[in-house]
C-alpha cells in the first residue's frame, strides 16, 4: 500500500515536460476507470484514497457511471530519468455536454481515444474524435478492456483505422480494470502527445474549461494557461464581459485543489477571485490581466444556449421557495442551467427551465429530488420554435402556452438535428422504421464492417425528446448507440394540442406537436390521463383539442367508492385516520377547475409512447 | 357540558373462530375467560361512585353470545349495581351460539334488542369469509330470537367473494320472510393484517368497488321497499326501531367503553382501553385522544353527524360550539360539488343519500374549509 503525500514542488524547469491531454470515449468504454488507473500508477493518489472512479465526484455520476462535470488532475511521472507533469482533463461523454467537451479539448495538446475492444467504435466515439480533430489535437488510440474474453483487439483496431482513419500501429492495448498495459500507455503519452508550448512573457491568456462554486472561495475557474502567468494579487479580467476581479488564489489539482504561488504557461490549474457568480466564469471564456491584457481572447467562445425547455413545479405548491433556492444553488455550479419564474393555472408557481438536452434535464430533476429532497412535477419538454408572425416579426417560443393564436402565425420553424445511430445490421429495418415514424429523413447508411452499421438521419429535435431513446433501446435490445447534433431550423406544420379537463383547459398539459401526429397523441394522452386521474364525485370528461376542435375524448367515471365501513364500538379514530389520509393525498393534487389532478398525472403524459 | 345520561359499551373480545376479514380485537376461544370477565366487572365497578345514568347499553365483540348464562347474570348484576340503567339494551349474537336458554335469561335481565351477525344467507359466501355458521343456522337463530324479542337487528355484508346482485337478492328475499326491525349493511373492507388480505394478495378476487356499490344500492332499494329507511349511512330501520346507542354516538353523546380496546367519550375526553387482554389485565394506561381545541371537536362533530340522515342540526351546532354553521362554512356551501351532493336548509345540513358513497370526500372538503 502506498501512502504518498504529494508534495507540490514548483520548478520552472519542469514546464517543458508538461503534457496536457484528455480522454475521449463513448459512454461505458471505460474512460473514468482508465483515469483512476493512471492516477494509481503515477501514485498521484494512494490506494487508500482511490475510490472507484475518483474523478466522478458527484454521487449521481458514480451511480449512473457517467461523467457530467469535468475534473482535472495533475500527475507526476518519471520517464527515462526525467520527471514529467501530466495534466489529465476528464471529459463528459454525453452529447448534451458537447460544448463542455470541446472546451476541455481546447485546453489540451492531445487526446486518448479510448475504444472498448468488446464494443468497437460507437456514435459518441466519432463525435468526440471529430471534436478533437477540430481542436488540432494529437490523437492516441487506446484499446481498452483487452482482458475480457469477448475482446476483439484486431477488429477494433481495424474499425478505428477504417472508420476514423487513425493509425493504430503500436497503439496502447490496456485493461483499465486490471492495470494491464498502463505503463506502456504512460510512456506513449510522453512520447506522442506534444509538449505544452511555453511563453511566460506574453500577456496572460487563460482558457476557462470549467468552473464551479465553492462556498468559501466563490466561483472557481478551471483554466489552461495558454500564454503568460498569473499569481495571487493580480487583477484578472474576464474577456467576454470585461469584468475585473482580484485574484485571491491559484493552484493545481492533486486532484484536490492545492494552492501554489503562480500558474505559468502550459499549466492546468485553477483561479479563484471572490467571484460571487459562476456565470462570471463561463466555460470557454478567456481570463487575462486587467493591466496587461492580451489583444485577442482564445477563439471559439460561445454562450451555451439551452435547447430543451420544461416547466418544473413543486408537487406540493407550498414548496415554491425551496424549489427556487435549490435551483439557485444548482445554478451556482451549472452555468448552462437556465430558469425563470413561471405561473401555471394548473400547477401554480414554478419555473420555466432550459437545459442542454434531455440528459441534462434528467440530471437536474434527479439532483433536485435527491439532494434537495423535493417532489417535482415536470411538464412535457419543449424545443425552441421560431414563430414567424403575420406582421413579419419572428419570436422564439419554448413554452406551448405562449404560442400566439393561429391567425397571427404565418409559419413555424422547428429545430432539426443530424442523428447518427450505430447498430448491428439486424436492427437496420427497425431503426429506419422508427426514424421514419419520427419524421426523419434518411441521409446515409454505411457498413463499418459486417457487424456494424452507421445510419444517418435528419430529424426534428422535438421527436427525439418524445420517446425516441426508449424506443431505440427497446427495438435494438440496447445494442444501438445514438448521437445527434443541431443542424438548423426547418419550416413545419406545428399545432398546439390542448387538454381540457371537465371543459377547462389545463395549461400545464399543452404541447406543440406536428399536425399529422396531433390526433394520435391526443388520444394517447387522454387515455393516460384517464388512468392517472382518480375518480371523483362527478364524471370528468378529458378532451384533447386543437383550437376549438375536439379531437379525442375519454371519461373518468364518477366515484362511488367511499366505503361504508363499520364504525364500531365508538372507535372513531379509525375513521379519523382514514380521513386524514385522504386529506394528505389531496395535498399532492392540483386543482384544474373543479377537477383534482394528482401530480403524477402531469408526468404520466411524458411517458406516452407511440410504440406502446 | 356532560349530558345526564351516557351510553355504555361492553366489549367481549372472544370468538370461537376469527372471521377472515375481521381486524377488530378478539381472541380465539370457545368461552369467555373468567379472569377477563372478572376484570370487566371490576372496571364496571370502578364507575360505581359516580352515580351515572346509562340510557343505552351495547354489548359487542368479539362474540358476546359466548358469555355463559351465569356470566350474563353476574354481568347485569354488576351493571345494575354500578349504573342507573334504563332504555335500550342490545347484545350482539352469533347465529351458532344463540340458544333458548340464553335468550330467556337475557330477556329476564332486561335486554330488549338482539343483533344477529348474519352477513349472508348463501353458504359459499359465508364460507369464503370464514363465518362458522351456515344459512340454515342463521335462519333458525333468527326464528328462535323471534320467540323472545321483537327488536332484532340483522348485520349484512356486500362485496363478498363470489357475491353477485342475484345472490344478494336471494339473501334479501330469504330475510324478508323472517321478522326483524333493523338492518346494518356494510361493505366488505379489505384490511391489512387479516387472512383475507393475504388471500387477495395470492389471487382471491373481490367484487370491484363499482359492483359493491351496485349491490349496496340494490340492498338499499329492497330494504326501503320493505319499509326500512336509511336513517344513517349504513343503517336501515323500521320507523321507531333506530338504534339509539349508535345514534347517540353520531350525535356527540357521551359513552363509556368497558373491556380491552374499547373506546370512551366521557367527561369530554376521548380515550381507549389497552388493546390486548394481557395489557388490559395488567391495567396499562388508557390512551387519551386529545380534543382540547375547538377545531378538532367541530371536525369530529361534522364527521359523525354527516353519517346520519338528519345530518347537522345547525341550532345544536351553535349551542355546542357557539358558532354559526352557515357563516363558518360560507365558502364551501357555495362550492359546486357540495351544492350538488348536500342539502342546506335553515335548520339542517345533510348529505343526500345518493352521495353517501362519496361522504369521505365531502367530509374532507368540509374539514379543509374550516
Amino acid at each position: 500500500m502506498f501512502a504518498i503525500n504529494f508534495k507540490i514542488v514548483y520548478n520552472r524547469n519542469m514546464e517543458s515536460y508538461i503534457r496536457n491531454f484528455c480522454i475521449v470515449a463513448h459512454i461505458d468504454h471505460g474512460k473514468s476507470t482508465l483515469a483512476d488507473r493512471l492516477m494509481e500508477e503515477t501514485m498521484t493518489v494512494s490506494q487508500r484514497e482511490l475510490k472507484e472512479q475518483l474523478l466522478d465526484s458527484m454521487d449521481l455520476e458514480r451511480e449512473r457511471g457517467i461523467t457530467i462535470k469535468l475534473q482535472p488532475v495533475r500527475m507526476k511521472y518519471i520517464y527515462k530519468g526525467k520527471e514529467y507533469l501530466l495534466n489529465l482533463i476528464d471529459t463528459p461523454g454525453h452529447v448534451d455536454f458537447t460544448y463542455e467537451v470541446s472546451r476541455s479539448l481546447a485546453a489540451c495538446e492531445g487526446a486518448l481515444l479510448v475504444v472498448d475492444a468488446t464494443q468497437g467504435v460507437e456514435a459518441q466515439t466519432l463525435t468526440n474524435v471529430y471534436l478533437a480533430l477540430d481542436n488540432d489535437l494529437e490523437i492516441l488510440p487506446v484499446i481498452n478492456k483487452i482482458d475480457l474474453a469477448s475482446a476483439d483487439v484486431e477488429g477494433t483496431k481495424q474499425e478505428i483505422e477504417e472508420v476514423i482513419g487513425l493509425d493504430t500501429e503500436g497503439c496502447p492495448e490496456v485493461s483499465a480494470k486490471t492495470g494491464l498495459g498502463i505503463v506502456d500507455l504512460l510512456n506513449q503519452i510522453i512520447e506522442k502527445i506534444p509538449p505544452a508550448p511555453i511563453n511566460d512573457d506574453a500577456p496572460l491568456k487563460a482558457l476557462i474549461f470549467d468552473s464551479y462554486y465553492d462556498n468559501y472561495r466563490g466561483a472557481i475557474s478551471f483554466v489552461r494557461i495558454q500564454e503568460g502567468k498569473v499569481k495571487v494579487g493580480d487583477k484578472i479580467k474576464m474577456m467576454s464581459t470585461g469584468k475585473v476581479f482580484d485574484c485571491t488564489e491559484v493552484g493545481i489539482f492533486t486532484p484536490k485543489l492545492a494552492p501554489i504561488d503562480e500558474l505559468t504557461s502550459g499549466m492546468v490549474g485553477y483561479i479563484a477571485g471572490s467571484i460571487k457568480n459562476v456565470s462570471d466564469t463561463r466555460v470557454g471564456d478567456t481570463i487575462t490581466l486587467a493591466e496587461n491584457p492580451t489583444d485577442k481572447p482564445y477563439p471559439g467562445y460561445k454562450e451555451v444556449k439551452p435547447v430543451v425547455f420544461a416547466g418544473i413545479y413543486p408537487a406540493d405548491g407550498s414548496k415554491y421557495i425551496e424549489l427556487r433556492e435549490s435551483l439557485e444553488k444548482l445554478k451556482l455550479n451549472d452555468a448552462s442551467l437556465f430558469f425563470e419564474p413561471d405561473v401555471s393555472v394548473a400547477l401554480g408557481f414554478g419555473f420555466r427551465c432550459g437545459f442542454l438536452g434531455l440528459l441534462h434535464m434528467e440530471i437536474i430533476e434527479e439532483r433536485l429530488e435527491r439532494e434537495f429532497n423535493l417532489d417535482l412535477v415536470t411538464t412535457a419538454p419543449s424545443v425552441v420554435f421560431h414563430v414567424y408572425k403575420t406582421n413579419g416579426e419572428m419570436i422564439t417560443i419554448d413554452n406551448p402556452t405562449k404560442l400566439p393564436p393561429p391567425q397571427e402565425i404565418d409559419h413555424i420553424e422547428e429545430p432539426i438535428v443530424k442523428v447518427s445511430v450505430f447498430t448491428p445490421p439486424d436492427y437496420n429495418g427497425s431503426i429506419m422504421e422508427l426514424c421514419q415514424s419520427k419524421r426523419g429523413t434518411f441521409e446515409d447508411l454505411v457498413y463499418i464492417d459486417t457487424q456494424r452499421v452507421q445510419i444517418k438521419y435528419t430529424m426534428p429535435l422535438c421527436e427525439i425528446l418524445y420517446d425516441f431513446f426508449d424506443s431505440l433501446k427497446s427495438r435494438t435490445r440496447g445494442y444501438a448507440s445514438l448521437d445527434y447534433e443541431l443542424s438548423g431550423y426547418q419550416e413545419s406544420s406545428m399545432v398546439r394540442l390542448d387538454i381540457l379537463l371537465n371543459g377547462e383547459m389545463c395549461d400545464a398539459l399543452s404541447m406543440i406537436v406536428h399536425k399529422d401526429f396531433a390526433y394520435a397523441r391526443g388520444r394517447k394522452i387522454c387515455e393516460k390521463l384517464r388512468e392517472a386521474i382518480p375518480r371523483q364525485m362527478f364524471e370528468i370528461p378529458i378532451q384533447a383539442a386543437i383550437g376549438n376542435k375536439i379531437i379525442a375524448r375519454e371519461t373518468v367515471k364518477a366515484l362511488r367508492k367511499d366505503v361504508l365501513a363499520k364504525c364500531y364500538g365508538g372507535d372513531i379514530t379509525r375513521k379519523k385516520k382514514l380521513l386524514e389520509k385522504q386529506k394528505e393525498g389531496k395535498k399532492r393534487m392540483r386543482q384544474v377547475g373543479n377537477v383534482q389532478v394528482p401530480s403524477e398525472a402531469f408526468m404520466s403524459i411524458l411517458k406516452v409512447g407511440d410504440d406502446k | 357540558m356532560t349530558n345526564n345520561s351516557v351510553g355504555l359499551y361492553i366489549h367481549i373480545p372472544f370468538c370461537k373462530k376469527k372471521c377472515l376479514y375481521c381486524s377488530f380485537y378478539s381472541v380465539k376461544s370457545d368461552e369467555v375467560s373468567e379472569t377477563l370477565f372478572l376484570a370487566l366487572l371490576e372496571e364496571i365497578q370502578s364507575y360505581r361512585d359516580k352515580h351515572i345514568s346509562v340510557d343505552t347499553i351495547f354489548i359487542g365483540g368479539g362474540t358476546p353470545s359466548l358469555l355463559s348464562v351465569s356470566q350474563m347474570e353476574r354481568l347485569f348484576e354488576e351493571i345494575n349495581h354500578s349504573f342507573n340503567v334504563s332504555g335500550e339494551i342490545t347484545i350482539e349474537m352469533n347465529p351458532d351460539s344463540i340458544t333458548d336458554d340464553k335468550l330467556k335469561v337475557l330477556k329476564s335481565l332486561g335486554v330488549n334488542r338482539i343483533s344477529v351477525g348474519v352477513q349472508s344467507l348463501v353458504d359459499e359466501e359465508l364460507k369464503a369469509i370464514g363465518r362458522i355458521h351456515n344459512a340454515q343456522v342463521a335462519i333458525d337463530a333468527i326464528n328462535t330470537v323471534n320467540k323472545y324479542f321483537d327488536n332484532i337487528n340483522i348485520d349484512l355484508m356486500v362485496g363478498l367473494p363470489n357475491q353477485t346482485i342475484e345472490s344478494l337478492s336471494y339473501t334479501l328475499n330469504k330475510l324478508f320472510t323472517l321478522n326483524f326491525t333493523h338492518c346494518s349493511v356494510y361493505s366488505l373492507i379489505l384490511e391489512e393484517n387479516t387472512p383475507l388480505y393475504n388471500l387477495v394478495q395470492n389471487g382471491l378476487i373481490l367484487p370491484d368497488s363499482d359492483i359493491s356499490v351496485d349491490m349496496y344500492e340494490f340492498a338499499t332499494l329492497e330494504l326501503e321497499k320493505h319499509g326500512f329507511y336509511r336513517y344513517e349511512i349504513s343503517n336501515f330501520a323500521l320507523s321507531g326501531y333506530e338504534c339509539k346507542h349508535n345514534s347517540n354516538c353520531w350525535h356527540f353523546h357521551e359513552y363509556i367503553g368497558i373491556g380491552p380496546s374499547s373506546h370512551s367519550y366521557y367527561e369530554d375526553t376521548r380515550f381507549s382501553n389497552p388493546e390486548t387482554i394481557e395489557r388490559y389485565l395488567n391495567k396499562d394506561n388508557k390512551t387519551i385522544y386529545p380534543i382540547e381545541d375547538k377545531n378538532t371537536r367541530v371536525g369530529e362533530y361534522i364527521m359523525l353527524a354527516l353519517r346520519t340522515r338528519e345530518g347537522i342540526d345547525k341550532n345544536d351546532f351553535k349551542q355546542k360550539f357557539g358558532l354559526d354553521f352557515d357563516s363558518i362554512f360560507k365558502n364551501i356551501l357555495s362550492n359546486k360539488d357540495i351544492n350538488t351532493s348536500c342539502v342546506s336548509t335553515t335548520k339542517r345540513f345533510y348529505i343526500k343519500p345518493e352521495f353517501y358513497y362519496v361522504s369521505n370526500s365531502i367530509i374532507v372538503n368540509m374539514l379543509e374549509a374550516m
